[in-house]
């Protein structure tokens, strides 16, 4: 289970068509990140004395602090602004959203075993998952941070708990996914419902106007089924052997080809992906070349727009001074 | 800070949010024609989702050329490009 981006930035990766790296970030975001990060040292693990739990988060911070998933990790403090508050109340609540999600791409990579270049996939297993299981202690303590009235309070630990436990059984289920209907199900609840719920939990801190609550949540949703669908756009185009292919997963851009029956490439695609589970970066390349014969690529491009509108639409009730991080966000994901 | 939320974070991570992403997707796919005809998907024509993306697709073949955009569309006719 991953919630954000899976990939770790690659600054000179010649298939980075969505220009993660080279995106500005405004100096509030990154204000914000720093504050973020500041709040889980001296707040959540100043006292612990534990290395590598600050090693797994420094890395972190390290590796995105200049990325535009510096945005992500200050989404709900994005969410605060836009419903009229203000950033402090909104820090705890992003530092236990960076946390969770940390350990959840922690998890993610002891499942997956995919080689990332992150430190905790040089440790044992064991070692990994107590730094995970401590990060979700450090996550609480961040929640507990967090100056919400009684039931706000709740209604936040109770959504964010319900809706990770969702994306965490989605990843159960994630094998043997093969159609489109599947494969929208997983990806919204791993990813869109995640957002949905993390952006909806900043703007619960400023406001209770339902359409205010909802417009964020609809954002947020959209938001996270960009993610996602870039990631596997992203994915298909790096052409290698750590391509989602060998994972036994079939993302959206092979779910589509493999929904074209008619078109003359597909006799071809099917016979190489048949009974396959692990491909040489020569097959991959062949199927990406297919993939792109059959429009594939261009689709899963078309629905990731079609966020994108949605997630635009969605604030549009807003102010749009308080909206503005969260559409260059979004906007970002395709630089015109 | 408010005290009285008026939409409770459990019913929004209920099946029900689950599904109507889900059928949001699915009609998305429809209108991009990612769908095959042997999936069960609903009518998108007159909702409010069906106007928001053809403004996408408007804003699509502006910034595509209209060769680019019309090579697509054959590709997908599975014609010969």
């Amino acid at each position: 289970m991953s919630f954000q981006s899976k990939q770790k930035p690659k600054r000179d990766d010649p298939y980075n068509t969505d220009c993660e790296a080279n995106t500005m970030i405004p100096d509030t975001i990154s204000r914000l990140f720093a504050q973020t990060y500041a709040f889980i040292f001296e707040k959540a693990l100043l006292d612990w004395a534990w290395d590598d739990v600050i090693t797994a988060v420094s890395s972190r911070q390290t590796a995105y602090q200049d990325t535009r998933a510096a945005y992500a990790h200050v989404l709900p403090i994005l969410t605060s602004l836009a419903a009229g508050g203000q950033v402090e109340p909104a820090i705890p609540l992003a530092a236990a959203w960076v946390l969770y999600d940390l350990a959840s791409d922690i998890f993610d990579d002891l499942q997956d075993q995919d080689g990332k270049d992150w430190p905790w996939n040089h440790w044992q297993p064991a070692r990994g998952m107590n730094v995970g299981l401590g990060l979700i202690a450090a996550a609480e303590i961040c929640l507990a941070n967090v100056p919400a009235f009684g039931d706000v309070h709740t209604d936040i630990l109770e959504s964010w708990a319900h809706t990770f436990a969702r994306a965490v059984r989605g990843q159960v289920e994630q094998e043997g996914m093969g159609s489109l209907a599947q494969y929208f199900s997983q990806t919204a609840a791993k990813s869109g419902l995640i957002y949905a719920n993390v952006a909806r939990a900043g703007a619960c801190l400023a406001a209770n106007d339902s359409k205010v609550l909802q417009g964020v949540y609809d954002y947020g949703l959209a938001l996270g089924m960009i993610i996602q669908i870039k990631d596997d756009y992203r994915d298909i185009q790096a052409l290698n052997e750590m391509s989602d292919l060998n994972t036994g997963a079939y993302t959206l851009p092979v779910l589509y080809a493999l929904s074209q029956k008619e078109h003359p490439c597909y006799p071809e695609l099917l016979a190489r992906l048949h009974g396959k589970t692990e491909f040489t970066p020569a097959e991959v390349m062949a199927i990406h070349r297919l993939l792109t014969e059959m429009s594939a690529l261009s689709y899963t491009f078309k629905m990731a727009r079609g966020y994108e509108q949605k997630a635009l639409v969605a604030l549009s009730s807003l102010p749009v001074t308080n909206v503005m991080h969260l559409t260059t966000y979004v906007s970002s994901f395709f630089p015109s | 800070m408010q005290n009285n939320q008026q939409i409770t974070g459990t019913q929004q991570v209920s099946d029900q949010a689950l599904k109507d992403a889900v059928e949001e997707a699915l009609m998305m796919a429809k209108f991009f024609d990612l769908v095959g005809q042997e999936d069960r998907v609903p009518d998108l024509e007159g909702t409010p989702l069906f106007a928001q993306l053809q403004s996408t697709q408007k804003h699509m073949r502006e910034a595509m050329s209209i060769d680019e955009f019309s090579i697509q569309t054959e590709a997908k006719a599975g014609r010969p490009v």
